[in-house]
């Protein structure tokens, strides 16, 4: 599974890590996150995200 | 004794401010004589009163007091219907100040009189007066200062190069006839931005003043000391004479609706001290604000003071009204430009012709953007009018290039005219012995008198001098009449050893190249000082042009070798040496210094063959068909030959066509590849670049008529917000693409563009907005369209807003359609269905039903319940109050840029749908070597000034709030607010701190961090001028710049506090906050309130380093951040929904 990076602040999704703290558990890829999903440092949407 | 006798003999005390003591003396109307506002005719109606404020400057130990007439010239004398006392004014000032320093002069302690001209009410440069009305307006006031028996002239507060060498000019003239010869100070005035009022640099401004060898050099006012400490350095590192130094009582604030100065006496004392101990200054005083008192405290100091010694360096330089260019280049030559003259440029002249002085400008500034370091600049035209053209031209060229100007005309008047337009230290081209001596004396008076340098063709009464001696005896002439006849000196001096054809085959002229290399050589040995320069093109005059470009670039190169300074070129057109083949060298070597039997044969022969060669070559590509070789050409965003295809083109094709036929589809297929992830956003500005280069070659033949159907858009960033690098993406997208875009620029009011638009008769409106108040101004704007019943389609683009709230929230509210674009080329697509008048396709897809808020609510972090600790070390500060540190390292910051944000986000190189080797071999081979080279340029040009200020003030918290002490006190100074967040746990910033009931101090760092004015200036000048993919690069890699460089002060003030042992490892850690010591801005979740920007401003006194804030609390430039770091370590980013 293929890890993104946000393209406003450079945080990286990594689906081995999930993204807990926003209720996505670990193992979920990138094309699974709920549409609603944001970049829990920045808070910009999905397609602001490219694959690393 | 006299004044210059004192000026050797240590260092010199001058008074403090006269405004303000006047202020205090608050005379009565009946002083005033009905002119409250004009302190001069205090000098005619209390003239006591002002004697005693001399005193009491003179009591408190001033050497020097200034005269009472700071306002005293004719222009704003005349304001207060004075204009015909300005003589008699002046003088009794002077009387009254005499008089005062005679009473306290004494043989230990002898006391003088400067009489004080300030810069009057207008700027010249910005034509707010001629230099005739102003020259006579500061003749008048010397003339009377001169008889009132003054002991030197300071000229003061300059703000315009230009008002400084009138003033110059008028105060030398005044001297010459009263037989005297007084010493002149100039002392300059540095905005917070680091220049002039009207936008010189201190090196300019020190160019410009040093031909007229004045006495002292020095600054006053505007600013704090600490303020001016860089300036000051630099003057004295730069003039050889004095340097005087007056400046404010700090920087004044407004208190009560007052301007009040807050620096203390103390303060005073110790930054001019410093400046004495550390730079060399030698004269000291105060500007506004300063009284007796911090005279008295100085002077009592000045015993105590050493004056560092000082080792000046100055290089004689010519500038433009902005900034300085030396003339010896490192590397040589200093290039002058040729194309903004009659004779250099068929399209100058024409534009001259038709009287477009747009056209003259952009010539000239187009040479200044291809590296031209002075513009030549040449309007004679037989049957014209010369003044008046040069008139035109320099008025509107010395505000819009910054490039200094070499004034190239053969006519006295009109050389006089442009030197008395022009504010930088220009080049008089040119002087000759033609028609014997009489017009270079003229010439040399004239440059002496304006401070300009001088250009001398080797010509004599027999003509132009072939050989070696011939030239080096015309110099020989020339040089005793400019500088042992007319006070020149040999630095003002340019020599031209003229530059014949080789390409003729004249036998005389076969030794012509060996001669004009061989004739600087002589000069520079003989005259040393002196500078040489060349017209480059003529040596190959005749020859083929592919062959000219290799013989002018191979001879610039042996005349730099021989001590060339300077070269008239077509910049474009000189290649480096290495691009050039060994033979070819040779080829061009054997030319111009006459070697083997028949250089020029061998030459021509040569080249032939070659062009032979490379004609074969470009055949080859003759077999695509051409409207092909045009859209390949867009879409690569290259432009060679297609200038030369648009004109086969036009010969079976109408220009409409080929755009609407050839040129927008390929357009449209920049765009697929855009949207479909294979091309990024820089490589689509670079096809849009070519796009627009392709219509204008168009342009011409079009149709009035083609223009009429047109669909049009009004754009603009709604109220409140002065992004516009999105909305422009949009406009350089829709105009390449065949609309029209009026584009209205930033901070728009609904109102202008409804006005705009129902004026033009637009097709849709677009607003643009980065902010997440522009989305609420956007969902106003609509209310009020709604109301007024507007229903013309809308686009909503910006980087807050989301699909979601356009569709749910905005486009319920209007009768048209509202559609959302997250992308320029969104926009395109949505234009396109306007166009088509497709209005079903233009509503909004429902297919996400879910409302702003409830997405939003339905995001709760699950964060546990935890205390706050408070048992945690509170961090102690190097120092309480404000720093600042103007002077970083460029290349540090960088260090700290996320490249992965740069590259992807702000420049829009996005793997997207490629694979991670080609993404990497994209990113090496096109992005990277891009990015070097985009970093050197910022820093060659100085593009990117970074600028920080910060501090650490006491704080504590009380419930949601913080307040901030003024250090080592009880006192209260600031309180931000940190709203509480409504979920558990509940979180307010101010619970990181300390309550105040803890009886213990906790302590806030905050920074403001710029990159400065000049890159919004450059963004905004790359926009303008069409270099679409430049200006995206530029403009964000400033921004990622200003986050570097407050990510890297974030990081020094870490180290300040002693905090960084928690750290995690690598800048990538910033990200996520494996730190302590957490940085907050407020316009972000946890801290949402921008209005509370201005506090940390105002904290911070921001505006001395050019910081300031607009009425919807962004902060100008752009390029700025604010923040404040949180020492505590549970301190965690957080929302507050």
């Amino acid at each position: 599974m293929e890890k993104y990076i946000c393209t406003n602040c450079g945080y990286i999704y990594d689906p081995v890590l999930g993204d807990e703290e926003n209720g996505v558990s670990r193992g979920t890829a990138f094309d699974n996150l709920p549409d609603d999903w944001t970049c829990p440092v920045c808070y910009v949407e999905k397609d602001q995200f490219d694959p690393l | 004794m006299e004044f210059p006798y004192r000026l050797k003999q240590g260092l010199i005390l001058f008074d403090g401010a006269m405004g303000t003591q006047i202020h205090d003396l608050d005379p009565t109307d009946a002083e005033w004589d009905g002119r409250s506002g004009c302190p001069e005719i205090l000098n005619l109606t209390i003239p006591d009163k002002i004697q005693q404020i001399h005193e009491n400057y003179l009591a408190a130990g001033s050497d020097v007091i200034e005269t009472n007439t700071f306002g005293g010239n004719k222009i704003v004398l005349s304001e207060f219907d004075l204009g015909d006392r300005v003589v008699e004014i002046n003088r009794r000032a002077a009387e009254i100040a005499r008089r005062a320093a005679q009473k306290y002069s004494i043989p230990e302690k002898p006391r003088f009189v400067a009489g004080d001209i300030g810069p009057g009410t207008k700027l010249i440069t910005l034509q707010q007066t001629d230099y005739d009305t102003l020259y006579e307006s500061y003749a008048l006031q010397a003339r009377g200062l001169i008889q009132g028996g003054v002991d030197m002239f300071i000229i003061e507060t300059c703000q315009d190069p230009l008002q400084i060498k009138t003033a110059l000019i008028a105060v030398n003239d005044e001297l010459k006839i009263a037989g005297l010869n007084l010493p002149r100070i100039v002392s300059i005035t540095i905005e917070t931005n680091g220049t002039m009022l009207i936008g010189t640099d201190i090196t300019a401004v020190l160019a410009i003043i040093e031909p007229f060898q004045v006495d002292v050099i020095g600054m006053n006012c505007a600013t704090g000391p600490e303020q001016m400490r860089p300036y000051v350095k630099q003057i004295c590192q730069s003039f050889c004479g004095p340097v005087l130094v007056q400046p404010n009582a700090g920087l004044p604030q407004m208190v009560n609706g007052e301007m009040v100065y807050t620096l203390s006496i103390e303060e005073y004392v110790s930054v001019l001290s410093s400046f004495i101990e550390k730079y060399g200054v030698q004269i000291v005083g105060g500007c506004c604000g300063t009284t007796p008192e911090f005279i008295r405290a100085m002077a009592a100091k000045i015993p105590t003071l050493i004056k560092a010694q000082r080792n000046p360096v100055l290089k004689s330089s010519v500038t433009s009204v902005f900034s300085a260019q030396d003339l010896h280049q490192d590397p040589a030559p200093f290039f002058v430009g040729e194309r903004s003259n009659t004779n250099g440029s068929k399209k100058f002249r024409e534009c001259l012709l038709a009287n477009d002085w747009d056209c003259v400008v952009n010539i000239s500034k187009h040479q200044e953007m291809t590296g031209a370091h002075g513009l030549d600049l040449c309007v004679a035209y037989t049957g014209r009018n010369e003044i008046q053209d040069m008139h035109e031209a320099v008025t509107r060229i010395v505000r819009q290039v910054n490039l200094p100007i070499f004034i190239d005309s053969t006519d006295v008047t009109v050389i006089e005219t442009a030197l008395k337009l022009i504010g930088g230290r220009s080049v008089v081209n040119s002087i000759n012995l033609e028609d014997g001596e009489g017009r270079s004396q003229h010439i040399c008076q004239l440059a002496k008198r304006f401070g300009a340098a001088v250009i001398a063709l080797t010509i004599d009464e027999e003509g132009m001098a072939h050989d070696v001696d011939k030239k080096l005896t015309i110099a020989r002439r020339i040089y005793d009449i400019a500088v042992n006849q007319n006070g020149l000196r040999p630095q003002d001096l340019i020599f031209d050893t003229l530059t014949f054809t080789l390409g003729s085959g004249d036998e005389s002229l076969k030794d012509a190249g060996k001669n004009t290399i061989a004739g600087i050589k002589a000069i520079k040995t003989e005259l040393p000082g002196v500078y040489t320069i060349l017209g480059i093109s003529n040596i190959s005059f005749g020859l083929h042009s592919g062959s000219r470009e290799i013989l002018n670039s191979v001879f610039l190169k042996e005349a730099i070798n021989a001590g060339l300074d300077l070269a008239i070129v077509n910049v474009q057109k000189i290649m480096p040496l290495y691009k050039i083949d060994q033979k070819d060298v040779d080829i061009c070597l054997d030319l111009i210094y006459n070697r083997g039997s028949n250089a020029l044969f061998s030459f021509i022969n040569h080249f032939d063959k070659k062009a032979g060669v490379q004609k074969k070559k470009s055949l080859e590509d003759d077999a695509t068909p051409i409207d092909e070789k045009i859209r390949q050409r867009i879409i690569q965003g290259n432009r060679v030959g297609l200038e030369i295809f648009l004109t086969e083109a036009l010969e079976n094709a109408q220009a409409i066509d080929i755009i609407n036929n050839w040129l927008i589809p390929a357009m449209k297929i920049v765009g697929d590849l855009f949207g479909s992830g294979k091309m990024q956003l820089p490589f689509v500005l670079q096809s849009a670049e070519v796009m627009k280069y392709a219509v204008g070659k168009l342009e011409p033949f079009l149709d009035k008529s083609d223009n009429e159907a047109e669909t049009s858009i009004v754009l603009a960033t709604v109220r409140g917000d002065v992004h516009d690098i999105g909305k422009n993406l949009v406009d350089i997208i829709l105009s390449n693409n065949g609309y029209r875009v009026y584009n209205l620029g930033i901070k728009c009011e609904i109102t202008t563009i409804l006005q705009k638009a129902t004026e033009v008769n637009a097709d849709a409106i677009g607003m643009s907005g980065l902010l997440v108040k522009s989305t609420t101004v956007m969902k106003e704007n609509l209310e009020l369209m709604k109301q007024r019943n507007i229903t013309i389609p809308v686009l909503l683009g910006g980087a807050a807003l989301t699909r979601d709230f356009v569709n749910d929230i905005c486009a319920p509210i209007s009768n048209g359609p509202v559609i959302y674009c997250p992308d320029a080329f969104a926009g395109l697509d949505s234009m396109s269905l306007i166009k088509g008048k497709n209005w079903s396709a233009l509503k909004p897809d429902n297919k996400k039903g879910q409302k702003v808020n409830e997405r939003v609510l339905s995001k709760l972090p699950i964060i546990q319940q935890e205390e706050i600790r408070r048992d945690i070390y509170i961090p102690t500060p190097p120092f309480w109050g404000v720093k600042y540190n103007t002077d970083i390292d460029l290349d540090k910051v960088f260090a700290y840029l996320t490249e992965s944000v740069l590259f992807r986000g702000r420049w829009g190189y996005r793997r997207g749908k490629l694979t991670k080797e080609e993404y990497d071999n994209l990113i090496e081979t096109r992005v990277r070597p891009e990015f070097d080279a985009l970093k050197q340029h910022c820093i060659d040009k100085k593009l990117l000034i970074p600028q920080i200020a910060y501090g650490y003030f006491p704080c504590n918290s009380v419930g949601e709030s913080l307040v901030i002490f003024e250090p080592n006190s009880k006192h209260e100074i600031e309180r931000l607010h940190f709203p509480r967040q409504k979920k558990m746990p509940n979180r307010s910033i101010a619970d990181f701190f300390l309550p105040l009931n803890s009886g213990k101090r906790d302590i806030i760092a905050l920074q403001v961090a710029t990159i400065g004015h000049d890159a919004q200036r450059e963004a905004q000048r790359l926009y303008k001028e069409n270099h679409y993919k430049d200006y995206l690069l530029f403009h964000g890699l400033s921004v990622e710049t200003a986050e570097a460089l407050a990510e890297y002060w974030h990081q020094q003030i870490r180290i300040e506090l002693k905090i960084t042992e928690e750290d995690g490892a690598g800048i990538d850690d910033f990200i996520i906050q494996k730190y302590r010591g957490s940085r907050y801005s407020f316009g972000y979740p946890a801290c949402p309130d921008l209005a509370e920007n201005n506090k940390i401003l105002s904290l911070l006194s921001a505006e001395n380093i050019g910081v300031s804030a607009t009425d919807s609390f962004q902060m100008i430039p752009e390029q700025t951040t604010s923040a404040f770091i949180v020492h505590h370590p549970q301190a965690k980013y957080f929302t507050l929904e």
